[in-house]
């Protein structure tokens, strides 16, 4: 399995500009980290071309065959729809006034492969959704909602998984038999996967590489393992900041100034005096998240 | 009620309900280009849609008099083309129902395409569905009460015109005389008994009517199967 994605280009958002430059081997699946509101639903959007204020560039290699998506100046040259993507979306984006079944009906009779035979009722039990295929999408709960969601995604058959948080409103059980199952899914499938999460511990098992985005931009990237550090709960950060300038470092005292990117002075009221921080400097750039303690719930939902 | 009343009930029933039936094809592309469309005419259009709400129906009547008599050239090729004059003759009532009765339809329409947000078409397309597809397959499922409301409201609008129809269909039986032109002349001639029976039946239809539509706008929203 083959694959690289490129990603170039500007747009605003809410008087917040914001430059996207992403170059990823999907090779191996992909992991986006990142506080609330770093661009990270906006990159998936952008990729999938759902993002209407997006100018520049999306060029994509999938099984080998090079495809040009988007030029600047030029929009869309390859609509939504013939992108062959699958994407799981945050709030799921079911249809209303539908059963289950319909649901992945919808997706099954506009399959890429309809010739692939799909087990659906295999999937459905794996997924746990095997006893709600007649119910109507309004009476899920949240959990069940994002697993019918997948379901449908997968059943598509799609040449690039895009997902963002698809397993939040999931309690822990549920999640892993998610983890594992989506892993195998897209072994067996050979489809390269871009992963959004807020937690670490799900993408060092789903993703093998991984990129940090804060305000719109990447900021880190690299084995998922190296990324976090090791400590997948350092993904659970609540605010990164892309850069700090140091005023004073006191060796005796062991005290530390930093200022931040007036940028991204907002991130400060994430944290209140007394947290613990994790910080880094590397040569290019320096950078410190911040607090691992308290960890943002699981569950939250990313605005942007 | 005598074989003229009758043949008044059914002359209307007939205009309301071909112009119920010709007006669903023709608002249903108008009704999407105003929901999805971003183009400074599209004001325009919605304005010129809402006119027959506030115009005096003897306006529009009269206008439509003027442009489709025999002398003026539309109403001259229409007539070169099927030998029939659109004044005064039950395809100009046709035609004059649909544009007085066009915002009856396109409305409901509209509010039911509207409620189907740009996320549920993202999501149909990211499976594959073209936006044709997705409006066949995503937009007029969900507008099927849309549908019903435009059509119950179109049909019932079509049975209580009186103004445009006197303006330019006059009253002539089997062709232009409808209901409301016949419950006129009757109180004219001080027929009451005609007047009063035919009046009550139009009362009673449209009451009849408008509840459907209201029981049918509170119902729970049914669930689309396959």
């Amino acid at each position: 399995m083959s694959g690289r994605l490129l990603v170039e280009g500007k747009l605003s958002r809410g008087g917040l500009s914001i430059d996207l430059s992403v170059d990823l081997d999907l090779s191996h699946p992909v992991g986006i980290l990142g506080p609330t509101g770093a661009g990270k639903t906006t990159l998936l959007k952008t990729i999938a071309g759902l993002d209407r204020g997006f100018s520049g560039r999306v060029e994509v290699t999938l099984q080998g065959q090079h495809e040009i998506w988007s030029v600047p100046g030029r929009g869309d040259l390859v609509p939504v729809h013939r992108r062959g993507l699958g994407v799981v979306f945050q709030d799921g984006r079911l249809f209303s006034g539908r059963t289950v079944q319909a649901n992945l009906d919808y997706a099954i009779r506009r399959a890429r492969a309809l010739g692939r035979a799909q087990d659906v009722t295999k999937m459905a039990r794996a997924l746990d959704i095997a006893s709600l295929l007649q119910r109507p999408v309004e009476l899920l709960s949240g959990g069940e909602w994002q697993r019918v969601a997948i379901a449908r995604t997968l059943l598509s058959q799609p040449r690039l998984l895009l997902m963002d948080e698809p397993m939040a409103a999931n309690d822990n059980a549920h999640r892993d038999v998610l983890v594992d199952y989506l892993s195998d899914w897209r072994e067996q499938h050979d489809t390269p996967l871009i992963y959004v999460s807020h937690s670490g511990a799900e993408l060092e098992r789903l993703a093998s590489q991984c990129l940090v985005m804060a305000h719109g931009r990447v900021v880190a990237q690299g084995k998922t393992a190296e990324v976090i550090g090791g400590d997948s709960k350092a993904a659970d950060a609540v605010a990164i900041f892309s850069s700090a300038t140091v005023l004073s470092a006191d060796a005796v005292t062991g005290v530390l100034t930093v200022q931040v990117n007036p940028g991204d002075a907002d991130n400060l009221k994430q944290i209140t005096i007394g947290d613990q921080v994790t910080l880094g400097v590397s040569e290019s750039a320096s950078g410190f998240r911040a607090p691992l303690q308290p960890q943002p719930g699981e569950d939250e939902r990313e605005s942007d | 009620m005598t074989a003229a009343d009758f043949q008044a009930v059914w002359l209307t029933a007939l205009l309301a309900g071909t112009t119920t039936l010709l007006l669903m094809p023709l608002a249903t592309p108008l009704a999407w280009w105003l929901v999805r469309s971003s183009s400074s005419v599209r004001s325009v259009v919605e304005a010129v849609v809402a006119l027959p709400l506030v115009l005096p129906p003897t306006v529009l009547g009269f206008y439509l008099l003027v442009i489709l008599n025999p002398t003026a050239p539309v109403g001259a090729f229409w007539v070169s083309i099927t030998g029939q004059s659109l004044t005064f003759s039950f395809s100009g009532l046709v035609l004059a129902s649909i544009l007085y009765s066009l915002p009856f339809m396109v409305q409901p329409l509209a509010t039911a395409f509207r409620s189907v947000s740009q996320e549920t078409l993202d999501a149909a397309a990211t499976l594959g569905a073209s936006p044709r597809d997705q409006l066949i397959s995503v937009v007029l499922p969900a507008a099927k009460r849309g549908f019903l409301t435009g059509s119950v409201l179109t049909f019932a609008h079509t049975v209580g015109e009186f103004g445009v129809v006197l303006m330019m269909g006059g009253n002539i039986p089997g062709e232009t005389r409808v209901l409301s032109i016949a419950i006129y002349e009757h109180v004219e001639t001080l027929n009451y008994d005609a007047a009063h029976a035919m009046a009550l039946g139009l009362l009673v239809f449209s009451f009849v009517s408008l509840w459907a539509v209201y029981r049918l706008a509170s119902q729970r929203v049914e669930v689309i199967r396959g």
